[in-house]
């Protein structure tokens, strides 16, 4: 039953794909089930086929509204066709059906503007994550004014669960946003964008960062020193302290640490 | 009468859904109780474990699964059950329920509540599961049974009649969705009033109510509408019979304002056959 339920096309062919003749073969699957007074057995089974690929395509809409909105209700149905084929859901939650949804449109031919549809489902993905993380304990500026500035070098930040960074060939948030907050949506060009996607009072934000910036926050968020991250954003072309002191009060002011320690 | 557990009637409850946090952080309405769908907070830990969290606090709170699989053939998922075991103790859930079905076999997960042949082998196999599932939650649970589209040749079984022997040999208890019993009725050609006449009383703990989408040549369950006169008179039935037991409306899809749910949930009140002797929520709150 499960085999002709994930087939494609009509019942009439799911019950002859291998896999569903591995459960029976096809001339038996009428007599497995009982007719109603107005239906065929197949067309029983029919039902539970409809509704399975309307349930997951509607959970890949809720995670993607962005990517759904772009591709428009016949292409997105598509694609979640496609993707729920080759990655049946193998969990208790729908949560996290659609993880793999970036993955598979790299993989994809003959789509429009792909890099830009992948960038919006990353971007999705990411937010994904952090709607459903944990909370965590929140450092405000003070963290840091407790330490001595000869310890400066050696501290750490502990960013909070909810965060993400996310580096896109296109300023997908722009589109996000606007369709968040029912503007026109914006026509989007390539321009390399970097984003903190992270979660304040349950509302996920994106916040765009420089590329020394975006160094400086990924070194720390992957337990580098303080030292170590100033140094790896130098590295990556950095810039002087005042703009980094200002890069640390948005970010405390943000609320994207949980804590700060040596 | 009373039910094996002797679990209270807490009165009439409504599913919690997203569309209403708002209104019920704000207003606190005087709803006697609310009914989770478990799935939807096992793996999250934002503003839905924060509005599950102070809902908890202020009301009394039953969850119903989708995911035990109770007929499925694939090992029982432990890692589910112990974030379900979790969960019920953090809420302090007053009863876990879910359905009769299976869910997917091989590892993969159809997301629906599919039938299952009612046969003495599967009686067999799903009480075995059951046993095991309430051994590790430490707790009875209640499976419902649900809305079909479909019946197997090989049942030799009547639904109500292997829900009931289910019971026996598990110990588990019911959840008697008044409107399933309607829709699989429609479906299948068989008489509902049977159904509820049929469904052993001391086991039923709990009612669901709900609206339905008919389609003509079947019945769907798709909780997205008032219920309709004909599972009320069922629900009359249900409720001559087994007595005042916890009812929960369930509205899932076209979801109206939250009080035009709650006014439903509580219709339900003009169906019940026993005196309204008993003190809820909502009733002490309007007294006062």
């Amino acid at each position: 039953m499960q085999a002709c339920i994930l087939a494609e096309g009509p019942v009439e062919q799911a019950i002859r794909t291998s896999s569903a003749t591995k459960e029976f073969p096809a001339s038996r699957a009428p007599g497995l089930i009982r007719p109603s007074r107005t239906l065929a057995p197949l067309e029983r089974l029919d039902i539970y086929r409809g509704m399975y690929e309307l349930r997951l395509t509607e959970a890949l809409r809720t995670d993607y509204p962005g990517l759904a909105h772009f591709l428009g209700e016949e292409q997105f149905a598509e694609l979640a066709r496609l993707y729920i084929t080759a990655h049946p859901s193998r969990s208790y939650t729908l949560n996290r059906l659609g993880d793999g949804l970036p993955g598979f449109l790299d993989d994809l031919e003959g789509l429009p503007r792909p890099r830009l549809l992948q960038d919006l489902a990353r971007l999705e993905l990411a937010s994904t994550f952090v709607f459903d993380e944990e909370e965590s304990p929140t450092a405000g500026p003070g963290a840091i004014s407790r330490f001595s500035y000869q310890q400066w070098d050696d501290l750490r930040f502990t960013p909070i669960r909810a965060l993400r960074l996310v580096e896109l060939s296109y300023p997908a948030h722009r589109y996000l946003e606007a369709l968040r907050s029912e503007d026109a949506l914006p026509r989007l060009r390539p321009a390399r964008t970097r984003l903190v996607v992270y979660r304040r009072d349950f509302h996920v934000f994106y916040l765009p960062l420089s590329r020394p910036a975006y160094a400086l926050l990924q070194s720390l968020c992957e337990g580098l020193t303080l030292g170590e991250a100033v140094q790896a954003m130098f590295d990556a072309g950095g810039t002087g302290e005042g703009l980094v002191y200002e890069w640390f009060r948005n970010w405390f002011t943000e609320r994207l640490f949980q804590r700060v320690y040596v | 009468m009373a039910n094996n557990w002797g679990i209270p009637d807490l009165g009439f409850g409504i599913g919690l859904r997203t569309v209403h946090f708002p209104h019920i952080l704000a207003k606190s309405p005087p709803v006697d109780w609310f009914e989770i769908l478990s799935e939807n907070f096992l793996d999250t830990g934002g503003r839905p474990a924060y509005v599950l969290d102070q809902v908890a606090e202020r009301y009394p709170v039953v969850m119903h699964g989708v995911s035990l699989s109770v007929g499925s053939t694939d090992p029982i998922d432990f890692d589910y059950l112990r974030k379900l075991k979790a969960l019920a103790c953090r809420t302090r859930a007053r009863w876990i329920s879910d359905h009769l079905c299976w869910t997917g076999v091989s590892g993969v997960n159809t997301h629906d509540l599919l039938p299952m042949p009612y046969t003495d082998e599967s009686l067999r196999h799903a009480a075995e599961r059951v046993r095991v599932i309430m051994d590790y939650l430490e707790r009875p649970v209640f499976l419902e049974n649900p809305s079909t589209y479909l019946e197997f040749s090989e049942s030799t079984w009547s639904e109500w009649d292997f829900l009931a022997e289910l019971t026996e040999r598990s110990g588990c208890g019911l959840l008697l969705d008044v409107n399933n019993v309607y829709v699989s009725a429609f479906n299948h050609g068989y008489d509902a009033f049977e159904y509820v006449d049929r469904i052993p009383e001391d086991r039923v703990v709990q009612i669901h109510l709900a609206g339905h989408t008919h389609k003509g040549t079947h019945i769907l369950d798709t909780h997205s509408d008032h219920v309709v006169d004909a599972v009320w008179a069922l629900y009359r039935r249900a409720s001559q019979r087994l007595g005042n037991i916890s009812t929960l409306l369930e509205w899932d899809e076209d979801i109206p304002s939250f009080d035009i749910v709650h006014a439903e949930a509580l219709k339900a009140r003009g169906f019940r056959a026993a005196p309204q002797n008993e003190v809820t929520r909502a009733t002490r709150i309007h007294a006062a």
